[in-house]
């Protein structure tokens, strides 16, 4: 196979959902000695797009979404060894710490929240669901995290939110954070009140502000942590 | 039957599954497997209410095959609740038929209906919305309880006391909880209907401690209002659901048993979501032991349920229990926008004429998806009821082409869908009388729908 149809190859994996012909083909492609940066966004990467949009508009759904991005990240167990042994490559996107607020179980929008964002290239530290609020403390100090996501879907757990927003600020590193919200109570408006940084009404929405988030602090000159 | 002991039993000894395993590995293929085994295929576009009795059989055999390979999970215990085949015919078969509720004139009960059934539904009346303020809880309330086809009421979810937000797991959500049903009772009681059951427990409190908070017979609910365990998605028993159903089952409370399937999840589109539908109710007196289920299918990205493939997803699930199992139920509908827009009125009437030709009986619509403060009134709820009276007997193909009329309105703004006003913007809450303005958005709705052909009063 030469390099075109190895990408085109590895972004019907994706699209197949074929994580064991995701895998020959990142080998392949290495052993031919393309480039692993190209491997992604040429082909993993071109197959997401694809599915993102397909999920959007529900040609598929979440078992697909969740089975197209296990072959991405299958693909990149591969991948990031290899970059990071080259001494450069794929730039991290930022690093992302999400969960559920305290008093809440609900888990999927927030799962696949931090899948999306893996997806994107973020490395994300999912804290699961009832999460109290000195836990993202703790977390985002051990991990330099820019990110911070939190979900409720009940409108008891909302102030949950707020109280994470206190700790930050008592902390004296609010301003070092992107704290964004989600779930299915929670509107823009919401937001704004409790002065967190950006409301994502789907995970979509959320990983797109995320990136934009990130890019912004690093046009800054921020960091998180 | 199965009790609800030996339910907690296994949740505690069913096999040992890791958490995603048990959606990608256990969910997943056993939803996949009945609808093949049983050739189930989503019907046209254009049709929205679909009317194939077979279609809907199809889905009722298949969401029992479901059931019975997949089980429940305990998040608690990672363990799976499994049953037998005979175990869940017998739970079928034995399942309530009827649920008593509320107390003196208000004294009935909630009883299954039959796809395109004469029987006039159940109509569940309120929500709970988010309210800002004790007034405004008290008097919309009231609003509902003048609705006079109102069978049985949700209450607000007061998110404040005496500024203190209301928070899950804090001592103000246990104050909230006793508050919102004290509102509740004597805002009925000014209406002249103390008797009309409360069967939402309790938007404001979602804790086992919230619902022992409101069993004081002083204060709190009756063992004849309506006990809410809400399950999480998808097939999900926590021990927070195991704890409360525990404790209303001893001193005697309905518990009704929430759960829809969340359109383009687990379930997938709209043949998955309706077994999955099908699967909750049929599931619901096995697990929990529910004399009554509340169903509310949302869409995964949308938040609403009033989408096209909403419609015909609810209404499949809702034919195949309806055809098939003689348990009450009720469906909730959440449409995309705001309260007192005409647009709120279309997907109002196009959610309730689904659910009544379907067989179910109805809680009137969530405007605004049910997040929006204040943003609901007695007008678009009473409209509702209208609605849901009128349709009673209509046949599912003429429910179909009038359903199609009001989503050729709607459906292109759901995206985008208008706010609408808080209810004391489009309400005088002293006199509790709608605007104007408001009042016109409903006649004018109503002669719509009489043009459309449905006999409203």
């Amino acid at each position: 196979m030469n390099e075109a149809e190895i990408l085109e190859g590895l972004k019907q994996a994706v699209l197949d959902y074929d994580a064991e012909a995701g895998t020959r083909l990142v080998r392949q492609g290495l052993d031919q000695g393309i480039p692993p940066l190209q491997l992604i966004d040429g082909g993993l990467s071109r197959g997401i797009a694809v599915i993102g949009e397909k999920f959007q508009t529900m040609e598929i759904f979440l078992p697909e979404l969740l089975m197209a991005a296990k072959v991405f990240l299958e693909a990149m167990k591969i991948l990031e060894p290899v970059i990071l042994a080259a001494g450069g490559g794929r730039q991290k996107r930022g690093v992302a710490v999400i969960g559920t607020v305290k008093g809440d179980v609900h888990s999927i929008g927030k799962d696949l929240f931090g899948t999306l964002l893996k997806v994107a290239g973020f490395e994300v530290h999912n804290l699961g669901v009832n999460v109290h609020p000195g836990k993202f403390i703790e977390k985002v100090e051990e991990t330099g995290a820019e990110i911070v996501g939190l979900s409720a879907l009940m409108t008891t757990t909302m102030p949950s939110m707020r109280e994470v927003i206190e700790f930050f600020q008592a902390r004296g590193i609010r301003e070092r954070h992107t704290i964004m919200v989600g779930g299915g109570p929670v509107t823009e408006a919401y937001c704004k009140r409790i002065h967190a940084d950006a409301y994502g009404e789907t995970a979509q929405d959320g990983v797109e502000l995320a990136i934009r988030f990130v890019e912004q602090r690093r046009a800054a000159g921020r960091g998180g942590g | 039957m199965v009790s609800f002991l030996e339910i907690c039993r296994r949740a505690t000894t069913g096999p040992i599954v890791a958490p995603d395993d048990f959606d990608m590995e256990r969910f997943v293929p056993s939803l996949r497997k009945a609808i093949t085994r049983h050739k189930l295929t989503a019907p046209p576009k254009d049709v929205i209410i679909p009317w194939d009795d077979d279609l809907a059989d199809g889905i009722f055999l298949a969401a029992k095959d479901f059931l019975v390979d997949t089980g429940a999970y305990c998040p608690d215990t990672n363990r799976v609740i499994t049953f037998t085949r005979e175990e869940l015919e017998e739970a079928i078969h034995l399942a309530p038929r009827q649920c008593p509720l509320g107390e003196g004139k208000e004294a009935r009960f909630m009883r299954p209906r039959r796809p395109e059934d004469p029987q006039i539904p159940w109509c569940h009346v309120g929500g709970g919305i988010p309210v800002s303020s004790d007034e405004i809880a008290s008097a919309v309330v009231e609003g509902y309880a003048r609705i006079p086809h109102a069978d049985s009421m949700s209450i607000p979810a007061l998110t404040q006391l005496r500024g203190m937000p209301v928070q899950a797991g804090a001592p103000s959500e246990i104050f909230a909880a006793i508050q919102s049903v004290r509102l509740g009772r004597e805002s009925m009681r000014r209406a002249g209907r103390p008797g009309l059951p409360i069967i939402n427990l309790l938007s404001s409190s979602a804790s086992p401690m919230g619902v022992l908070a409101v069993t004081n017979s002083e204060y709190g609910l009756r063992p004849s209002d309506g006990w809410l365990i809400v399950s999480l998605s998808e097939m999900k028993l926590d021990y927070n659901v195991l704890n409360k159903t525990a404790a209303i089952l001893s001193f005697g409370g309905n518990v009704g048993f929430a759960a829809g399937a969340i359109y383009g999840g687990f379930a997938g589109g709209v043949i998955g979501s309706a077994v999955l539908d099908a699967a909750y109710i049929i599931a619901a007196p096995l697990l929990v032991s529910a004399t009554y289920h509340l169903l509310y299918s949302l869409h995964i990205t949308k938040s609403n349920s009033t989408a096209r493939e909403l419609l015909t997803s609810v209404a499949l699930g809702c034919q195949a229990v309806s055809r098939n199992m003689t348990f009450p139920y009720f469906d909730l509908g959440y449409a995309a926008a705001g309260t007192a827009t005409p647009q709120l009125y279309d997907e109002t009437a196009a959610r309730i004429i689904a659910d009544v030709v379907s067989g179910a009986n109805i809680e009137t619509v969530h405007p605004a998806k049910g997040i929006l403060m204040d943003n609901y009134s007695p007008m678009e709820m009473r409209f509702a009821c209208e609605v849901a009276h009128a349709a009673a007997g209509l046949g599912r193909r003429d429910a179909n082409e009038i359903v199609k009329a009001l989503l050729a309105r709607y459906e292109p703004h759901l995206d985008d869908p208008p706010e609408g006003q808080r209810f004391q913007d489009c309400y005088n809450v002293d006199t509790l009388e709608p605007t104007p303005g408001h009042l016109e958005v409903y006649t004018s709705a109503k002669e719509e729908l009489r043009r459309l052909g449905l006999p409203l009063r």
